[in-house]
């Protein structure tokens, strides 16, 4: 079963000055899925995403990308891998525009070694235009392209989460972390980002997803799992999760 | 910048207005230059010694720009904040001493060592001596980068602060390289001249060669800046953790433009060192040198390279022309002094007066008066703060004439210390009111 | 959690016994423990330094010590603020100056010494409120280094406005003078400069560890460095807590700045020669640590005087033949803070931030040599596979 899933993580452990966000938690993500992980507030779940993402290192355990061992790796050559994070509270780059926020999210431009501005200048120059091109697609997708040339910093929230959105399919990433990805954006832009995401999976790429709310969850992913106090207290169908005595006891009901 | 700059700035890509703030900037340094000239030609100097004097500014004021080059690419593009710019400066200027003098032994009268010769004078050509000074301050850089570059910014400008400093002890006191506190004399000008005309020749030579390395510079780090790489690190300047989590290796970058800041820093202090014909452990490498090289960023917009050179000429500007006027302007106070007063107390009785009368005014006009414009000073912001800086200024005036009525001299004689409070106040203003600078960063605009 | 269980635990037994805090709970003895081991090992090798190398040694240990109680008085006041605004103050070196400037002014004027001390303490007390209030309230929420850049701006109106008004001179504070009290024949102490410096700088460490420990100010200043938005959570006035810390802070500074002054001469640039040394301490100790600004402080300034005897022996001819060697004392406590930068930034007293990720750099090196990895849980791992 192992071989078919594209993360796998293994008792993965972290404790902050005593307190364990995430306790020796363990759970797969199939290929072209969008799975749900939900639990209630402190439940580890982002805390996991930062440190599936490697921005936190964990104290043990082990995390399997796509038969890459990861834990351990730098945030960057984890996206290289083809594993893309978005944040909770969108980290925009506030005073570069929305295109250019675009544009660094890249993998393998050219442009961004010193040497090859002197050395290489002909295909810095194609590469960046090909980027940008690209950008500029992705900000169509996202519906966001009357705004490429503004500040980050002057977008609405919901825009803030569509352009960390934007970010990270710029990365051509097979796997997706989305941390509360329609949190705060309105319920229309709510219905289309899904679709969106619906539709980038069905083009063969996976989301793994933390949501709080319900509504996204039990339509749109194809499987859940729930934490609780760190550890993976549950997973199943939609369906089967909402009926789960121990998820309604812990998180539903309670 | 979180708090301040997230709505009230206008959008400037509408239209082209006229750029207010470089032409307010280049009038003042015009003014600056045409003030020391003035000071010159009333001292009864000859147009080529003013000249001479005009040139020197300009030097200066190149080298400092080259500075502020450098700490704009470490602080204004990359968010790396360098305490310590004396430091890689005063690396670069002995490096440079020491690779273009000839051999200078210890010089010993009857029995007393009166100077302790220094290492090297290996007669380098000045361009070489150049590039070692840029590699000396960049190998520096990344010495002091690699522990500290990992740590949050104050550590790095403590960690900076300590290095700048430990290099001040090293200069002065380890004699067999430096040449103690004498420091290394006879550095060779790039031309040399035999004539009456020598010293205004050198000037011209020097502004000339320093003209060209900057411009030379601006254009390199412009397009440096402008690249993909620059973006790179505009984006660890915003948020280094997203930019991780984006694929970069924010260290490698970090690294990389802190090291090419130190490396300018250091030609920096090779042209200092030609230009000044010698280099010792003083006040050049002093950490007031870091904080005037800051004011100039800050003034000129961090993250705009054109704008730190205007800034650079401004704020350097300001301190030749005190120099300049260090003689006149005790007796130009003296002079104006009953006018200075009598203007005070004009002032101050037209505003008693006219408040006198709008209070008088306001109790027959109730919705008018008074509370009217106390709201207003409340509501709107440059209202209250022209309120109280016209307050503050009216102060200063008669701090001015007391102190000339009471101790006169004393401004004359403090004026050195009242430009380092001058930029002391500056540094304070601009951070809260304008951290953006008075040439701000513009926006890209991709196509 | 961690203050859920607290509040529990101290609510009924406060009540039963108010000297709870002064039981030999598991915590205090390790701490008792830690520090007498300390001690036990400062005496020792000063001891066996001075068994060595004769009397001297000794002499240059007190010297030590008088240095290291005014750096620990200044390096407490500058950790506290650190720890509470989050910020290095810069001009914590000219706010030292002041201090002494003003308790000059004073005693000059007819006043004696300790009046001068006491009444700058309260004025600095006075300009730390208003520096807060007129310039880095404004500049909270910005990052660290609005507020520094700032803080070298008053920095430099402190120093420069004291050069332009006091002038350059050196002043002496008008102490009488008084021989050296000896020891034992090589070991002596002057009254003033020493035992008196020594006394005020025990009586502050004092003072601080009470204030921080017992009051409900202390606890408040604690929580609030420890972790901003839970104390504002718990309902701690952070605003006060901001003002005591300034507070504190520059009335030890002006505390520290007058030691300082009895120590050498009183100039311009007194403070803001000695700051690097109170940053060395303060980081070597851990920012934002009380305790470890203590320990940063003996341990910088104990470095930096006993440092002399083995940079004369560089001196001679046959060994380097330094030249100057003894001027290089300064530069040991920079040489202790690159150290404790590149091997434990946050300080040997200080604990280690939950979210400081070792470099990576040292992660691929361990990675490469097959070392330390989480341990593996095969059986979590077959349990959880069966999807």
């Amino acid at each position: 079963m192992a071989s078919e899933s594209i993360l796998r993580v293994n008792a993965v452990d972290k404790a902050f000055g005593g307190i364990h966000a995430v306790d020796r938690c363990s759970l797969t993500v199939l290929p072209q899925s969008i799975t749900g992980l939900i639990g209630p507030n402190g439940a580890g779940k982002s805390t996991l995403f930062n440190i599936i993402a490697g921005l936190y290192r964990p104290d043990g355990g082990e995390i399997w990308f796509d038969g890459t061992r990861i834990d351990g790796l730098p945030p960057y050559e984890i996206v290289h891998l083809g594993l893309t994070k978005t944040w909770q509270i969108p980290h925009e780059l506030r005073n570069l525009t929305v295109l250019e926020n675009l544009v660094l999210a890249a993998k393998g431009n050219s442009g961004e070694r010193l040497l090859n501005l002197f050395f290489r200048p002909r295909q810095v120059k194609r590469d960046e235009k090909q980027w940008r091109a690209r950008a500029r697609e992705v900000l169509k997708l996202t519906q966001l392209d009357g705004l490429a040339n503004e500040h980050a910093r002057t977008l609405s929230g919901g825009q803030k989460k569509l352009l960390e959105l934007s970010r990270a399919l710029m990365s051509d990433p097979a796997l997706v972390l989305l941390d509360e990805p329609v949190a705060g954006v309105n319920p229309a832009l709510t219905g289309s980002l899904m679709d969106l995401i619906e539709k980038l999976r069905q083009g063969g790429r996976t989301f793994f997803l933390i949501e709080h709310d319900m509504n996204v969850v039990m339509n749109r992913c194809d499987w859940v799992i729930v934490m609780h106090q760190g550890r993976r207290i549950a997973e199943g169908r939609p369906e089967m999760v909402k009926t789960d005595p121990v998820v309604i006891e812990s998180y539903l009901g309670g | 910048m979180a708090s301040t700059s997230s709505g009230g700035i206008p959008n400037q890509a509408a239209g082209r207005k006229l750029p207010w703030s470089e032409v307010i900037a280049f009038v003042a340094i015009a003014v600056i230059v045409l003030a020391g000239v003035l000071a010159g030609v009333l001292a009864g100097a000859s147009p080529q010694g003013i000249l001479t004097n005009v040139g020197f500014y300009a030097s200066i004021a190149i080298i400092f720009a080259v500075l502020a080059l450098g700490f704009n690419l470490q602080w204004g593009y990359t968010g790396l904040f360098n305490a310590g710019i004396a430091g890689f400066y005063l690396i670069g200027a002995y490096t440079m001493a020491i690779a273009i003098t000839a051999p200078s032994p210890p010089i010993v009268i009857g029995g007393i060592p009166v100077y302790p010769g220094h290492l090297g004078g290996y007669s380098l050509p000045l361009a070489v001596g150049a590039i070692l000074a840029m590699l000396a301050a960049g190998g520096a850089a990344v010495i002091i980068a690699l522990p500290a570059l990992r740590l949050r910014a104050d550590y790095l400008a403590i960690a900076t602060l300590a290095f700048a400093s430990i290099l001040q002890i090293l200069a002065n006191n380890l004699q067999s390289v430096t040449g103690g506190a004498i420091g290394i004399t006879g550095i060779p000008k790039p031309i040399t001249f035999v004539s009456a005309n020598a010293p205004f020749l050198n000037a011209i030579t020097i502004v000339g060669i320093g003209s060209a390395i900057l411009l030379l510079f601006l254009l390199l780090l412009q397009f440096m800046a402008e690249s993909p790489w620059g973006r790179v690190l505009r984006a660890v300047r915003e948020d280094e953790e997203a930019t991780m989590a984006l694929g970069k290796n924010t260290f490698n970058y970090k690294l990389q433009a802190f090291a090419l800041g130190g490396a300018l820093m250091g030609l920096a202090g090779a042209l200092f060192a030609v230009t000044l014909g010698y280099v010792s452990p003083s006040s050049s490498f002093a950490p007031a040198v870091t904080f005037s090289v800051w004011v100039m960023v800050i003034v000129g917009g961090s993250g705009n390279n054109r704008g730190v050179i205007v800034g650079a000429f401004l704020i350097y500007g300001l301190e030749w022309l005190s120099v300049q006027l260090k003689d006149y302007v005790p007796i130009a106070l003296a002079a104006g002094l009953p006018t200075i007063r009598l203007l005070l107390i004009v002032v101050g009785l037209i505003a008693v007066i006219a408040a006198g009368v709008f209070v008088l005014f306001s109790r027959y006009m109730p919705t008018r008066g008074w509370g009217r414009v106390l709201r207003k000073i409340q509501e709107r912001g440059w209202v209250r703060n022209g309120t109280i800086g016209a307050f503050a200024l009216y102060g200063l005036g008669w701090v001015f004439v007391f102190l000339e009525q009471y101790k006169p001299g004393a401004i004359g004689d403090t004026i050195f210390y009242t430009r380092l409070m001058f930029i002391g106040v500056l540094l304070i203003i601009l951070i809260i009111y304008r951290p953006e600078g008075i040439l701000r960063e513009h926006k890209r605009v991709l196509r | 959690m961690a203050q859920d269980s607290g509040s529990q635990t101290s609510s009924p037994d406060r009540a039963r016994s108010r000297w709870a805090a002064l039981r030999p709970t598991a915590r205090l003895r390790r701490q008792l423990v830690q520090a007498s081991i300390f001690a036990l090992i400062l005496v020792a090798v000063i001891g066996g330094l001075s068994f060595v190398f004769g009397i001297i040694v000794l002499q240059y240990a007190m010297g030590g010590l008088v240095v290291s109680s005014i750096v620990i008085v200044a390096a407490i006041g500058l950790t506290v603020l650190y720890g509470i605004r989050g910020f290095a103050n810069f001009a914590y070196g000219d706010l030292m100056t002041l201090g002494a400037y003003i308790s000059l002014l004073l005693s000059v004027n007819g006043l004696s010494l300790v009046w001068g001390a006491i009444v700058s303490f309260f004025v600095l007390a006075v300009v730390g409120i208003l520096l807060e209030v007129v310039i880095f309230s404004r500049l909270e929420g910005r990052g660290p280094v609005p507020p520094i850049v700032a803080s070298v701006g008053v920095g430099l109106i402190i120093q420069n406005g004291i050069r332009s008004i006091a002038g350059t001179a050196e002043w002496l504070y008008p102490v009488p003078a008084s021989q050296d009290i000896v020891i034992v024949p090589g070991l002596g102490i002057h009254p003033v400069r020493g035992i008196l410096t020594l006394v005020i700088g025990v009586t502050f460490v004092l003072s601080a560890h009470i204030l921080l420990k017992y009051t409900n100010l202390g606890k408040a200043m604690r929580a609030t460095a420890d972790n901003l938005e839970l104390a504002k959570a718990t309902g701690i006035d952070t605003k006060r807590v901001t003002y005591a810390a300034w507070v504190v802070s520059c009335s030890f500074a002006s505390t520290a700045g007058v030691l300082l002054g009895l120590g050498t001469a009183i100039t311009p640039t007194m403070g803001f020669d000695v700051i690097l040394l109170i940053f060395a301490a303060v980081i070597v100790g851990g920012i934002g640590s009380p305790y470890g600004a203590m320990l940063g402080g003996l341990l910088v300034g104990l470095s930096q005087e006993m440092s002399v005897p083995f940079l004369v022996w560089l001196e001679r001819p046959d060994v380097i033949g330094l030249q100057f060697g003894s001027a290089y004392k300064v530069a040991i406590p920079f040489i202790i803070l690159i150290i404790v930068l590149i091997f434990r930034p946050w300080g040997i007293a200080g604990r280690r931030p939950a979210f400081a990720r070792r470099s990576y750099f040292i992660e691929r090196v361990t990675r490469a040599l097959g070392g330390e990895r989480g341990a593996i849980d095969a059986s979590v791992g077959e349990a959880n596979g069966g999807r």
